[in-house]
């Protein structure tokens, strides 16, 4: 009866130990990506979305240099490196993208150089940008610049003064 | 061809309108533009010639908003 019952028990190991490794063979294996190919993944969700703000900073600066150079042709100013150069009459203005120099007579070996700061509301626009108006509105009202020199204010092109700027406050 | 009511924008230019110059309205046109100054001091500006308008006509294919600049 002893041998019987252990006949029966090791028959029954043997019975689980074929299942457990049936059941190892057998079972679906989970999908274990390649790390490999995991990386190349990322690395080129990361690629592309630099590329596409790249391809974007580009094309925003694209057009924006398209309209500089549209400008600079109809106001007939010049090309320097990073600014331009127009003249109206003896007086000579040097727009960069943040300040403006003008020189009111470059004949005169005496006349010195005015400097003045210039800003647009926006101030995300692209330096080109900022050149290109600067240069529209100086052609056509050259004494914009006196009112930029002296007045905190923000001018139309037509010299009206669109809005004032508040003094900072005091000890600022 | 159509014409256009262009603003400089961070992305380098953006339509404000677009519309047929021989068909459109430009009353309604010019009403857009007068509300768009009103709103931002930008004044429109005609591209062909580089020189500020004060109204729009229908020869203008494209005219640019040119928005007011602060001195300092």
């Amino acid at each position: 009866m002893p041998l019987d019952i252990l006949c029966l028990t090791i028959f029954l190991l043997l019975i689980l130990c074929r299942l457990a490794l049936l059941h190892n063979i057998t079972l679906p294996q989970r999908h274990k990506p390649n790390r490999f190919v995991q990386d190349l993944h990322i690395s080129g969700m990361i690629r592309d979305a630099c590329f596409e703000s790249g391809y974007k900073r580009r094309n925003r600066e694209d057009r924006a240099e398209a309209y500089l150079r549209r400008i600079i042709s109809l106001t007939s100013a010049t090309r320097v490196d990073n600014y331009c150069v127009f003249e109206i009459g003896r007086t000579t203005f040097h727009v960069h993208d943040k300040y403006v120099g003008r020189l009111q007579d470059a004949t005169d070996p005496m006349c010195f150089q005015e400097w003045t700061c210039f800003y647009l509301a926006n101030q995300h626009m692209p330096a080109a940008v900022r050149i290109a108006t600067a240069l529209l509105q100086l052609k056509n009202n050259p004494g914009l610049f006196d009112e930029w020199l002296t007045r905190k204010a923000a001018f139309r092109a037509n010299g009206e003064v669109f809005r004032l700027i508040p003094e900072p406050p005091f000890g600022y | 061809m159509k014409a256009k009511i262009l603003t400089f924008s961070p992305h380098g230019d953006t339509t404000i309108l677009e519309y047929d110059p021989v068909t459109a309205d430009i009353e309604e046109v010019n009403r857009v533009i007068a509300e768009y100054e009103a709103k931002t001091g930008a004044q429109p500006f005609d591209m062909a010639t580089g020189e500020r308008i004060e109204k729009v006509t229908r020869e203008q294919n494209e005219v640019l908003m040119v928005h007011p600049i602060a001195g300092g």
